[in-house]
């Protein structure tokens, strides 16, 4: 089911979705850390309760945008580690091309200036 | 927190809760918010729901490609949960629910019973309910009788019905007026003649004008004044139960004279004190009685008050008669879901194999399971849906068919209740249909069932539950059959008990209350009626006419005690009888035979000696051994007629005003020596149509009554058919039912036979390759189902005894455990048994060998 057809079909992503990607965009990770992840890297104001989380790994894993990664964790057997697929990789590339276009959009239309990028 | 977080994940599907619920857990390591805990309850809640909307589209999908069978077991669905839900919107309409009066549980009927003897219940006189009064068990009593007639409002005549009560009726039941005031004692006394009327005679003869309190009409030719408009709709606690709301109520007086005691015509009613037992009260009452016979001992010799609850009394009959027919249905909706169960085994079994894949595939066998009962709740939900619109037109057309069968059934509708009770009948048909063909799915042998269901092989363990489900049909539908038998017999019997009377061609009118200024002296009520009776004699067809003080199997029965001159009588057993004022054409329009003596005639005139006719009954039991006529009895006279000793001059044959009870001793004595101020018309005229006698009656008597309004008028037939109203309801529907049950249970046995035939064909060629005849091959099929339908038919006898049992009192002469029923029902179970399998067996011994060894 990876790499078939094209990823701007699944287009525009729940922001809590395109967070998780990123979080697993650098390193593989286990649900709670990228949970935490997602947290520190928008200052806090995303939280995804662990509910929303597991469930949109749950469907992660079933639309294979990423898979479970056979590692045990040392500090805790319970957790479970989780890596993009290239085709999860595909997916959180159109979105961010996709969002690009839109702040260049928002530059050219003087929304929003070249130095709030920086 | 971890424990609440535990408790929430709960709400999520189980293989979620599998994959991450440790994951979860381990979250409650780090910073677990209360927030949190909510989103893992919604998230559970979102999972579920995802599910049943996938499996809900799932089974659509799947359904839609077998339209046949989808067909079958709808109609299969809302035929068994449509008949449930009509029968229990009227259990609860007219049995579960309150009677709509304040506190109902408090309310009790009175009796006053003759003690010994027959012990029959009787009506009360006016000083009964006020003496009653004295138990300390009683807070309120009240009593009433019919009423009705001819109001005068603002210069137009129309016809009423009402009630006269004692007036503590309204505060007893907790009425209240919605203009002006209810009843008072007061209102009772002498010289007061105040009247509430309903709002809907309000409505319609008063414009609803709220000036009309205060307002004088004439009713029945008396000055009344109206005092107090009741609320819409406000039903009527009334002798027979039907609560029908009533145009007026009248005051009766809170103070009976002496003469009042002997006047027995009034249904009593009473509120007991709170937390008084029924026991108690009836302990206290009969104390009172035994009191009452020592100071009145002519009048209430051997009397007893009695007190019975007042649903007992108004619903008693309707109600066992309304949960006979609820366990019929139940019984349908059990055949039904074994049916459907039997279906659906079969269809998911021809799917063994898909299902097997998708368990390698990792689906859960529990999701499966559900999956398969979704596909089944599916079905029962659009049965359900089917059946709700088909309780919906039948409960229409019941309203209408059997207005007079059950008290209250015009009120019966689909309402929340009857929802409630489909949703609930949903889920157990869905249970009941879905469970056992799962649970012969949930012990898969995977690599048995992937192999041979590439051959098309039926496990022998499935086809046992398959078995045991047709038997449990047939058990089923044998019982129901049974009981509905038995009870249908039961009403057939009551229904032809002959009644004594003529019911052909004969036309009786409803009590019609003579003008006022004929209710003064006898002679003028006499003349009155013999101008009415020469109009309706002179009609065009009529052969015979007369006027009666009591209608047939109408509600007036006037008992009275009836000493025999010169006679002393032991406790118990002094001549009680009903009492009954006629003309002398009384019994040939009737039909009624003269046994011995003589009818009334042209020469028994108000001023010649006092003349009576008995009934047969009268005579064997008050009379045994002696010549009847020329004997004397105590004739008590009522509704203002004078009391005397009358000489026998005749014996009638028996006419039964109760056709549930034998007759019951009855003197008559002529309508002119004793006239009352109620008279009832009956004429026989054969040979006319109904209607066109009716019209021409009714000019009759506004030719003869010009202030009165005409009464109503309807055949004898049809007032038996009113009589047997509820019996006969009770027959179409139990024998319908019966009817359902065996249909459903054959199509059972069929679609069993059948479905083993082609699982069995391989099986048939074989033996028929191997020489086995056709005749062989079919007695093979057919004893197969001749074993099942016996053991079912044996599980039903045992069913059928133990519930004929449980109605043995329902059930009058016929015997619980009627040979002939049970016979008779035995014999069809087998005989259509055989016949349901008769086509696939056939189908069976055509079996080409070579067909059927190719799949080998």
């Amino acid at each position: 089911m990876d790499a078939a057809g094209d990823p701007r079909a699944f287009l525009p992503l729940s922001p809590s979705g395109f967070y998780i990607l990123l979080a697993l965009a650098a390193e593989e990770r286990h649900g709670y850390s990228i949970g935490k992840e997602v947290e520190d890297a928008t200052g806090g104001s995303v939280r995804l309760g662990p509910g929303t989380l597991y469930r949109l790994i749950k469907q992660m894993v079933t639309d294979g945008w990423i898979v479970e990664v056979d590692r045990v964790d040392s500090e805790d057997p319970r957790r479970r580690y989780y890596r993009l697929t290239p085709w999860g990789r595909r997916i959180a590339r159109a979105e961010a091309e996709r969002l690009a276009d839109a702040v260049r959009t928002a530059m050219d239309r003087r929304l929003l200036s070249a130095s709030a990028l920086a | 927190m971890r424990f609440w977080l535990r408790v929430v994940l709960l709400l999520a599907p189980r293989e979620f809760r599998d994959q991450y619920g440790a994951q979860i857990d381990a979250s409650a390591d780090g910073d677990l918010r209360a927030s949190d805990l909510v989103d893992v309850a919604l998230t559970g809640l979102r999972l579920r729901w995802e599910d049943f909307v996938r499996d809900i589209t799932y089974a659509l999908r799947r359904l839609s490609k077998a339209p046949l069978f989808v067909s079958i077991v709808v109609l299969t669905f809302a035929l068994g949960i449509g008949a449930n839900v009509a029968v229990f919107s009227v259990l609860n309409d007219v049995v579960l629910k309150p009677l709509p009066f304040k506190d109902p549980n408090g309310i009790v009927v009175l009796f006053d019973s003759i003690h010994g003897g027959a012990n029959v219940p009787d009506n009360l006189s006016l000083a009964d309910p006020l003496d009653m009064r004295s138990a300390p068990a009683i807070a309120a009593t009240t009593a009433l009788a019919g009423d009705g007639g001819t109001m005068l409002a603002r210069d137009t005549p129309f016809a009423i019905s009402g009630l006269d009560v004692i007036p503590d009726y309204f505060s007893m039941l907790g009425i209240t007026a919605e203009l002006g005031r209810v009843l008072a004692p007061a209102d009772g006394d002498p010289g007061v003649h105040n009247i509430v009327i309903s709002d809907e005679v309000w409505r319609a003869h008063f414009n609803a004008d709220p000036s009309v309190i205060g307002e004088t009409v004439r009713l029945n030719g008396v000055s009344e004044r109206i005092v107090g408009v009741l609320r819409a709709g406000q039903p009527a606690l009334d002798p027979n139960g039907s609560l029908q709301p009533q145009d007026y109520y009248a005051a009766l007086p809170e103070h009976a004279t002496f003469a009042d005691r002997g006047e027995r015509y009034l249904a009593g009613f009473a509120r007991l004190v709170p937390g008084a037992s029924i026991a108690s009260t009836n302990a206290q009452l009969a104390l009172l009685s035994a009191r009452l016979q020592k100071v009145y001992p002519k009048i209430d010799h051997n009397r007893v008050f009695s007190a019975v609850p007042v649903r007992n009394e108004l619903l008693g009959s309707a109600a066992s008669v309304l949960w006979i027919i609820f366990a019929a249905v139940v019984g349908i909706l059990l055949i039904a879901c074994a049916n459907v169960g039997n279906l659906l085994g079969a269809r998911w079994s021809t799917r063994d194999r898909e299902l097997a894949v998708r368990r390698t595939l990792g689906a859960s066998s529990r999701r499966i399971g559900t999956q398969l009962l979704i596909e089944a709740g599916v079905l029962a939900a659009v049965g359900a849906a089917a059946g709700v619109a088909l309780a919906y037109g039948a409960l229409n057309a019941f309203a209408v068919l059997f207005a007079n069968a059950l008290p209250r059934v015009s009120t019966v509708r689909i309402d929340g209740a009857s929802l409630l009770f489909a949703i609930g009948a949903v889920i157990a048909a869905t249970l009941l249909a879905g469970v056992t063909p799962l649970l012969s799915l949930a012990n898969p042998d995977l690599q048995s069932v992937l192999k041979a269901a590439g051959r098309g092989g039926d496990a022998s363990a499935r086809h046992g539950l398959r078995s045991t489900l047709v038997v449990l049909e047939i058990a089923l539908a044998l019982a129901l059959v049974v009981v509905s038998g038995l009870t249908v017999r039961s009403f057939i019997n009551l229904i032809n008990t002959p009644l004594g009377i003529r019911s052909d061609g004969v036309i009786a009118t409803g009590l019609t209350m003579l003008p006022e200024k004929n209710l003064g002296t006898l002679a003028a009520r006499a003349t009155m009626q013999r101008d009415l009776l020469s109009r309706l004699q002179a009609l065009p067809g009529v052969q015979t006419a007369a006027l009666t003080a009591q209608y047939p199997l109408g509600p007036m029965s006037n008992r009275s005690n009836a000493p025999v001159f010169g006679r002393t009588y032991p406790i118990g057993s002094e001549p009680h009888a009903t009492a009954n004022n006629v003309t002398p054409d009384y019994f040939r329009a009737l039909g009624i035979p003269l046994v011995r003596g003589r009818v009334f005639d042209s020469g028994d005139t108000m001023g010649s000696v006092p003349v009576a006719i008995v009934n047969e009954s009268f005579a064997q039991r008050y009379l045994q051994g002696m010549n009847p006529i020329g004997v004397r009895i105590l004739t008590l006279g009522w509704n203002g007629t004078p009391t005397s000793w009358s000489t026998i001059v005749g014996v009638v044959g028996d006419e039964r005003d109760d056709i549930a009870q034998p007759p019951f001793p009855e003197f008559f004595v002529p309508m002119v020596q004793g006239p009352t101020a109620y008279t009832s018309a009956l004429v026989y005229a054969p040979d006319v149509d109904a209607a066109v006698i009716e019209r021409e009656m009714t000019g009759a008597f506004a030719a003869a009554l010009p202030t009165v309004e005409p009464p109503s008028m309807s055949t004898v037939a049809q007032l038996v058919a009113n009589h047997t109203a509820q019996e006969r309801f009770a027959t179409i529907l139990l024998a319908t039912l019966a009817c359902i049950a065996l249909a459903l249970a054959l199509s059972g046995i069929f679609g069993v036979v059948s479905f083993s035939v082609t699982q069995r064909s391989r099986e048939f060629g074989v033996r028929m390759a191997l020489g086995a005849t056709e005749p062989a091959v079919l007695a093979d099929v057919l004893r197969r189902t001749f074993a099942t339908t016996a053991i079912g038919v044996a599980i039903g006898l045992v069913i059928a005894a133990l519930a004929a049992r449980a109605i043995a009192s329902q059930l009058g002469s016929v015997s619980p455990f009627d040979p002939v029923t049970f016979g008779v029902v035995v014999l069809l179970i087998f005989c259509s048994a055989m016949l349901a399998s008769l086509q696939p067996a056939l189908r069976a011994t055509r079996v080409e060998p070579v067909e059927a060894l190719r799949y080998e």
